[in-house]
């Protein structure tokens, strides 16, 4: 695990490899843990970085006003410390929203973009009861205990054909979470995210990949984003759910692959 | 920051440093903020003013009639209240046409003139058309929401394709907090500027300073500023972009610095704050 500093916050990064540069950005109750089969995988072709969000995983938690433009903004930065001249950057369902985010602002940063169970934000995709729903639910979570948090996560992210040692490496993932990290979230204004207007600016190529098992985010959210993002492939993975990347590594990776290396071709 | 109130207006500004007197003046979406390098390594050697002009930062915006003679009343009215006598005036982009037109209404106030990714006006330095198309596209664009005004203007733009993650990042955080009718303002007195005829009447050291990828004040320019202006040196930057001060602070603080040392090596007269 490396580190750099961004503005007094230490943020953490595994890397593998060498090649076109590739971003990894997780979901909201992980950290760079789940990218392993990607960093495993992939590093023959690519260098693959995946950062620890602020507030999880060994990166600092944020400070408390901090907004959504601000993790776009150490993303931004800690790309620029790393060197990374315009990576493609996938993100996975809480990672996709940010991937958009970091799109907003500095749209000549990312070379390609991979939006995994992706949302236009919650409050973009989802009906506003059930934003509601999820933000009090995650309220609710963040008190509880680092097992229980997982218990309570686990439904949703993986389907029930999942093999135990995937079930046991989420858990363990999961298990790591930061109670302040996670309310950090909620306070910077991410459950009422909603990037709906950047999809139809986007310019660069943009692979959309989801399972058809995922109750998170589900295919009426991807064949929206999929008819607001000009020129995006949509692709769908069958019996997956939301972690496809952790449940179905070989698929979600050699669906990566061949998006990016259409892109440099 | 300090504040002081000036024609009715509030005019915010930093000052830093003790020793000859050096104003910055800020182009469009910008404030004192894009100054801090600045700020920070000259004020070893000057006082350094760095103003928000009228209708930036937290200097309150001026009626929308305001133009660039206006602009250059309320600089000089700051310049006298501060007690800064024959201050040094480096005008980035709208800056330097506002320096360009200070210089006219008093030429005996500047002790030279630093004139980065300058125009003399648009109208005086662009072609008709070019003139036209920018002043309706940049009004227009100043309606739109914060995000897309930095995705339109910050890179490429003002600054360069090549610019660092960091000032990037900067950079769109300072340009988010443009005031709309402020911007307006000032960007219907840069397109009406012609400042040609000032040109061939500047007797102090000026400095041309240009960065070769700006896309948005080209060298050519910077040439033909240089070809009128008798007294002037043009220098310019590789790689970087419109706001050279920001983009790449050292080369450009390098060249500031060696051109206020030789350049203005007559006997400094004044005390600090002028108070001699």
């Amino acid at each position: 695990m490396e580190q750099v500093e961004i503005k007094g916050l230490s943020i953490a990064f595994r890397t593998a490899g060498d090649g076109p540069l590739l971003v990894l950005l997780h979901g909201g109750p992980s950290d760079s843990r789940q990218w392993r089969r990607q960093l495993e995988d992939l590093s023959d072709e690519f260098k693959v970085v995946a950062w620890d969000m602020p507030g999880c995983g060994q990166s600092s938690d944020p400070p408390p006003d901090w907004r959504t433009r601000d993790y776009a903004d150490c993303l931004a930065e800690s790309i620029g410390v790393l060197g990374l001249e315009r990576p493609h950057v996938l993100g996975l369902s809480f990672g996709s929203g940010l991937a958009l985010e970091l799109y907003r602002w500095y749209s000549t940063m990312p070379r390609s973009l991979i939006l995994a169970a992706a949302y236009a934000g919650w409050a973009g995709s989802l009906p506003p009861e059930v934003v509601e729903q999820r933000k009090q639910g995650m309220l609710k979570r963040i008190e509880m205990s680092p097992d229980q948090w997982a218990r309570e996560w686990m439904p949703t992210l993986l389907t029930e054909a999942a093999s135990p040692g995937v079930l046991d490496e989420l858990t363990s993932i999961l298990a790591g979470f930061h109670p302040e990290g996670q309310r950090a979230l909620l306070r910077a204004g991410w459950a009422e995210h909603d990037a709906r207007d950047i999809l139809p600016q986007i310019k660069v190529p943009t692979l959309l990949l989801y399972g058809d098992k995922d109750v998170r985010s589900p295919l009426e959210v991807a064949r929206e984003m999929h008819a607001k993002i000009p020129g995006s492939t949509l692709v769908v993975m069958e019996g997956v759910g939301h972690e496809a990347d952790m449940e179905a590594p070989d698929r979600f990776n050699a669906e990566v692959r061949r998006f990016l290396r259409s892109v440099h071709s | 920051m300090e504040h002081i109130e000036i024609v009715g207006l509030r005019i915010a500004y930093e000052r830093a440093g003790h020793g000859p007197p050096l104003v910055l003046l800020h182009g469009f979406f910008g404030d004192t903020r894009v100054w801090r390098a600045q700020l920070e390594a000259l004020s070893d050697e000057y006082e350094v003013v760095a103003w928000d002009t009228p209708g930036c930062g937290q200097s309150s915006d001026p009626p929308g009639t305001f133009r660039m003679p206006d602009y250059a009343r309320c600089l000089r009215g700051l310049i006298e209240a501060l007690g800064m006598e024959r201050p040094h005036v480096l005008g980035l982009s709208f800056g330097s046409t506002l320096a360009l037109e200070l210089y006219r209404q008093s030429p005996q106030l500047p002790r030279t003139l630093v004139l980065a990714a300058a125009y003399a006006g648009w109208t005086g330095s662009l072609p008709a058309d070019v003139v036209e198309q920018r002043l309706r596209q940049t009004i227009a664009d100043l309606d739109l929401p914060a995000d897309q005004v930095v995705a339109k203007y910050n890179s490429p733009g003002l600054l360069s394709e090549l610019a660092p993650a960091a000032v990037l990042v900067e950079n769109a955080r300072i340009m988010s907090d443009f005031h709309p009718p402020g911007m307006k303002a000032m960007v219907r007195a840069l397109a009406e500027a012609d400042l040609r005829d000032v040109l061939r009447l500047i007797d102090v050291p000026t400095l041309l300073l240009y960065g070769d990828k700006d896309v948005r004040s080209p060298l050519s320019v910077g040439r033909a500023l240089q070809a009128n202006i008798p007294t002037s040196r043009l220098v310019v930057i590789p790689g970087v972009g419109h706001l050279s001060n920001f983009e790449a602070p050292e080369r450009f603080n390098d060249e500031l610095r060696v051109f206020l040392r030789t350049a203005a090596d007559g006997p400094y007269s004044g005390g600090r704050n002028g108070a001699s």
